[in-house]
């Protein structure tokens, strides 16, 4: 019995060392990549260890960015990214907090046909609505500019729908026990709901922040001025460049920079969820 | 300090159902009401819209003579103690007591020692830096307590505030709560379906059925002269034996098969059917003394609990009769008692209506000298 637990276990992992692996093995090549120089990307095999370009691929491409491919500087094009990321995670979060506090905790005319509403929403992919709303941008003279990458995704419906969910499971009672501890309405969201979802608005936060980060679509058509470009739409211009091949090094260089503030998010706010979690209270 | 005035207060829920009928109570200033009744007898409700958590349909609540219908709960000066406590599970002690101090403005010097006073009362002074979720349940309860106390309102209302605690600490808790009303001498409103709690706590008892008031008094005037049927079954236990039967000649007599009870000579009441209680603990077992109920009973089962036994006896419906009888009492199924009940102790209830008859004198039912009547 015991040496065959021992097999198990030796099994098991062996087993959990490999999906490791095959996760993480694209990454490590894209890492590879981008400390080589471009030669040795050309000859057909993919090398597997680090080259000696690290420095150089990486700090051209933050500087100087790439002139022939119409990619600015990636540093700037992080920096967009990173103001489109983070107001979209910001904005969708306020936005469906409210709208859920409004849904659960007044009672007004129509109060679940507007939520149903807002949920059928979900139902409609992006693509459907982009046309319509690049018509409404351009006609509030939107285009090109950050209010333009932000606003139009800034409302949402899982979000909503998220928050309306756990406001539910918050016992009636506390909204009682503040009314007659003197607390309005506003109060009672900030000084106790609020508190209370602290947990699932860092974990929204996350989903929400990487959400905005890699979008690539909605970008691509509102943008025209290569001062607005993000990170993503880099990339896929440094990939495009015309009658050359890519250079692989660099895109890739560029690619494990995008990589990078995603997981730096994930990583501090993970503190705080998990510790959130662990704490349940309620 | 204020009295509470409810005035034709109806409560209609937006479904339509009526949950509360013209109901009229006035609580004086000082006292502890406690309000008993089946659950979904409209307890919650009525505490509720003292409260300002539910509106009134119709009618007036004034506290301190100031009608408070329209005003928000934290306008009425009122303090709550929910049956979960609703603390805020993220706030530390210190800040869930400080919280509605906060929230009128009052002056940080003036809330730390408030608090500190009324943690003191409560014996939690320690836990004034811990969250809910790090105590017991009955610290959390003196939290609760402690929550309504700093706010130094004219009105407690606790809705079933014990329980969710264990017995020993039911009690425990409930003789502190009747200290801390005596020296706070506040108006508060106790919801409660434990008997044992309401007959202990209150300065006034209120009987609730359905909406509506059964009748409203002291612990011990309810107990000995219930006005209906339904106050009297559901005040004792075990409730009081209850005995349909026929006013007429001038005697009781159980309907249907007697099962051993005697016809009791009986005076001055109208010819007809009645219900005839008498609580278990008045039903004495022994010869007859003097004037009342009287019969030989087929003893079903008995069940010593230590100060005293009861002793469960065929009745004359399906339902057993129990009387109370000493601790060291041995009656073992299938013996013969002979019990008795005097004339004073006895209660009579219109059969149609449930309401109480005058009690009886014994010279009612005095046996008329003469010929018994044949059974
Ligand atoms: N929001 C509501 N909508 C419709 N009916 C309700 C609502 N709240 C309570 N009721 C009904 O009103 C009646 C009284 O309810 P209430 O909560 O006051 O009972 P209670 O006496 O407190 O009972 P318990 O001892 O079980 O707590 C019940 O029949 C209940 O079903
Ligand atoms: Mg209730």
């Amino acid at each position: 019995m015991v040496e065959n637990r021992r097999l198990l276990d030796i099994l098991g992992h062996v087993l959990m060392l490999f999906a490791v692996a095959l996760v993480v093995f694209p990454v490590w090549v894209a890492f590879v990549a981008s400390t080589q120089d471009p030669a040795a990307l050309m000859s057909g095999t993919v090398p597997l260890l680090p080259g000696d370009r690290l420095i150089q691929n990486y700090s051209e491409m933050l500087g100087t960015g790439m002139a022939s491919a119409g990619a600015p500087p990636i540093l700037l094009m992080l920096g967009n990214s990173l103001i489109m990321a983070v107001g979209i995670a910001v904005g969708k979060i306020v936005i469906s907090l409210l709208a859920a506090y409004a849904i659960v905790y007044f009672r007004f005319p129509f109060r679940t046909l507007i939520f149903w509403t807002i949920f059928i929403t979900l139902m409609l992919p992006v693509e459907v609505r982009i046309l319509p709303t690049y018509d409404v941008v351009a006609s509030l003279g939107m285009l090109d500019n950050y209010s333009g990458l932000i606003l139009p995704v800034i409302a949402s419906a899982t979000a909503t729908f998220l928050f309306r969910q756990f406001f539910m499971t918050v016992p009636e009672e506390l909204c009682e026990a503040a009314r007659i501890d003197g607390a309005g309405p506003l109060k009672f969201f900030w000084d106790i709901l609020l508190p209370l979802s602290r947990t699932n608005i860092a974990a929204l936060f996350v989903i929400l922040f990487i959400y905005g980060w890699n979008q690539y679509l909605w970008p691509l058509i509102v943008t025209t001025s290569e001062n607005l470009y993000t990170i993503v739409m880099g990339i896929q211009r440094l990939v495009t460049v015309a009658d050359a091949e890519p250079h692989w090094n660099l895109v890739m260089a560029t690619t494990v920079m995008a990589m990078l503030p995603p997981i730096l998010i994930i990583v501090l706010m993970q503190r705080l969820f998990v510790q959130g979690l662990v704490e349940t209270e309620k | 300090m204020a009295g509470i005035t409810i005035d034709g207060v109806r409560k209609v829920y937006p479904n339509g159902f009526q949950a509360i009928e013209d109901l009229s109570l006035n609580i004086p200033d000082g006292e502890l009401v406690v309000l008993v009744g089946p659950s979904g007898c409209g307890k919650s409700t009525l505490l509720r819209m003292i409260a300002g958590l539910e509106t009134i349909s119709d009618g007036d609540i004034s506290i301190g003579g100031r009608i408070v219908n329209r005003l928000e709960p934290g306008e009425r000066d009122i303090a709550m103690v929910f049956q979960n406590y609703a603390l805020y599970p993220h706030m530390t002690i210190f800040d869930n007591l400080a919280y509605g101090l906060r929230n009128r403005k009052t002056p940080k010097a003036e809330i730390k020692q408030r608090v500190e006073e009324a943690v003191q009362m409560l014996g939690i002074a320690h836990l004034l830096d811990r969250k809910p979720r790090q105590m017991s349940g009955g610290q959390r309860q003196r939290v609760a307590m402690g929550r309504a106390i700093v706010r130094e309102p004219s009105v407690f209302l606790f809705d079933e505030p014990l329980s969710n605690l264990d017995a020993k600490l039911r009690v425990q808790m409930r003789v502190e709560i009747k200290r801390l009303q005596r020296q706070l001498k506040t108006t508060s409103v106790y919801v409660t379906h434990d008997q044992l709690e309401a007959m202990t706590l209150a300065d006034t008892l209120v009987v609730m059925n359905a909406g509506r008031i059964e009748q409203a008094g002291t612990p011990m005037e309810l107990y000995s002269n219930p006005a209906t049927v339904f106050v009297a079954t559901f005040i004792g236990s075990p409730a009081m034996n209850m005995l349909p039967g026929i006013v007429a000649d001038g005697f009781f007599r159980v309907e249907g098969d007697a099962a051993g009870i005697q016809p009791m000579s009986l005076r001055g009441v109208a010819n007809g059917p009645v219900i005839l209680g008498v609580r278990p603990e008045h039903l004495q077992v022994g010869p007859a003394i003097g004037a009342g109920l009287s019969g030989r009973l087929h003893v079903i089962s008995s069940e010593p609990i230590g100060a005293e036994t009861l002793v469960y006896c065929e009745g004359p419906g399906s339902d057993p009769l129990i009387l109370r009888a000493a601790g060291e009492a041995t009656h073992r199924p299938g013996d013969m008692v002979d019990v008795f009940a005097p004339a004073d102790r006895l209660h009579l209830f219109d059969t149609e209506t449930g309401e109480a008859k005058p009690r009886l004198t014994a010279v009612q039912t005095v046996m008329a000298t003469g010929p018994q009547p044949v059974t």
